[in-house]
């Protein structure tokens, strides 16, 4: 089974990096909790993966394997909707910044050209 | 125009000039202008090139955006800087010499009789314009795609030569940043039920110009954001 070793290694890997994260400050303590317990959760999927079947069942579909993936499907679609409209305001956000900055500096640069003036 | 020189506009009318990388043609687009109008301003979208130094050469005020952020921002930007100074009237104008500054008298006039408060530049109302056959199709395109969506009958809605009074350029929302303004403005004059007419205008189709104008494929990326722009409203 080596997709299982290779998926546990990742998720394990995924897990140290958030640890890093953590000691470095970007991520508090509650975000730490949440990225093990999703990593954890993922592996113990990959290792026993009949316990999806509880899901599978809950859900009406017939595979376990399916069911991570129409809700992984599912989740993502979700996921890239919002950044897609997060970047369309910062993007615009950093439209306005430019916009008066470039208005600020031409008032400036006029100005001084004025009172050089005798 | 059969003067060789032409009388100069009232100080009042003011053209805006969104330019990204046109050192090679802004300098002559720039004193085109100046030969009618008193008041040119260039907006240098984060140009990589000397666009800004040119054009403050040639004469023109220049706004600059530190970074790239398209089009329609830039107009804007050209617009606010205008309104500040008290224009009275404003041209939009691209950079790439496509246009011809002896359009410009004819293009103001009707703003300068009130007869309305949007002029429109339109290549298809006269034989003057060299339009390929494909981006003819794609503008046909835009024509009937603005009828639909905004309501509003023009003959050339992608046309950067246009002309707007004080009240109008008060007025009209520019959103998009990039190429879909175009289709913005349209909708903005139909939303604020804005006078406006159009006024045919000479587009050149230069080597330069078309090197550096959209692709027709574009036009499908305008539509999108026009249309996402629009549902968020």
């Amino acid at each position: 089974m080596i997709i299982k070793v290779l998926l546990v290694s990742f998720f394990l890997f995924s897990l140290s990096r958030a640890v890093l994260r953590f000691r470095d400050g970007h991520i508090n303590a509650r975000e730490l909790v949440g990225i093990c317990l999703f990593w954890l959760a993922a592996s113990v999927v990959v290792i026993w993966p009949a316990v999806t079947m509880l899901l599978a069942n809950l859900l009406g579909v017939a595979r376990g394997a399916d069911a991570i993936l129409y809700l992984t499907v599912a989740a993502l679609c979700y996921l890239a909707f919002r950044t897609y409209i997060r970047i369309r305001d910062v993007e615009k956000e950093l439209t306005e910044l430019v916009r008066r900055l470039a208005l600020f500096e031409a008032e400036r640069s006029s100005r001084n050209k004025s009172s050089e003036r005798p | 125009m059969g003067d060789s020189t032409p009388e100069r506009l009232d100080e009042s009318v003011f053209a805006v000039i969104p330019a990204h990388n046109e050192a090679p043609a802004v300098r002559e687009v720039v004193a085109g202008l100046l030969a009618f109008c008193r008041n040119v301003v260039v907006v240098d979208d984060g140009s990589r090139d000397e666009t800004a130094a040119v054009a403050r050469e040639a004469g023109a005020h220049v706004v600059r955006h530190l970074i790239n952020r398209g089009q329609g921002a830039a107009i804007r930007t050209g617009m606010d800087f205008a309104l500040s100074r008290g224009a009275k009237v404003i041209v939009t104008f691209d950079a790439d010499g496509q246009h011809d500054p002896a359009d410009l008298p004819a293009v103001v006039a009707p703003l300068l009789r009130g007869e309305c408060d949007v002029v429109l530049g339109t290549r298809f109302k006269d034989r003057r314009s060299n339009v390929p056959p494909l981006r003819r199709w794609v503008l046909r395109g835009g024509i009937l795609f603005t009828r639909l969506v905004s309501g509003i009958k023009v003959t050339d809605t992608h046309n950067g030569f246009r002309a707007f009074s004080r009240r109008a350029a008060e007025l009209i929302e520019i959103n998009q940043d990039r190429m879909a303004h175009a289709s913005e403005i349209l909708d903005e004059i139909a939303r604020q039920r804005l006078r406006y007419c159009e006024v045919p205008v000479r587009v050149r189709y230069s080597n330069y110009s078309r090197q550096k104008g959209q692709s027709s494929w574009a036009s499908l990326q305008i539509v999108w954001h026009f249309l996402f722009e629009k549902l968020r409203r």
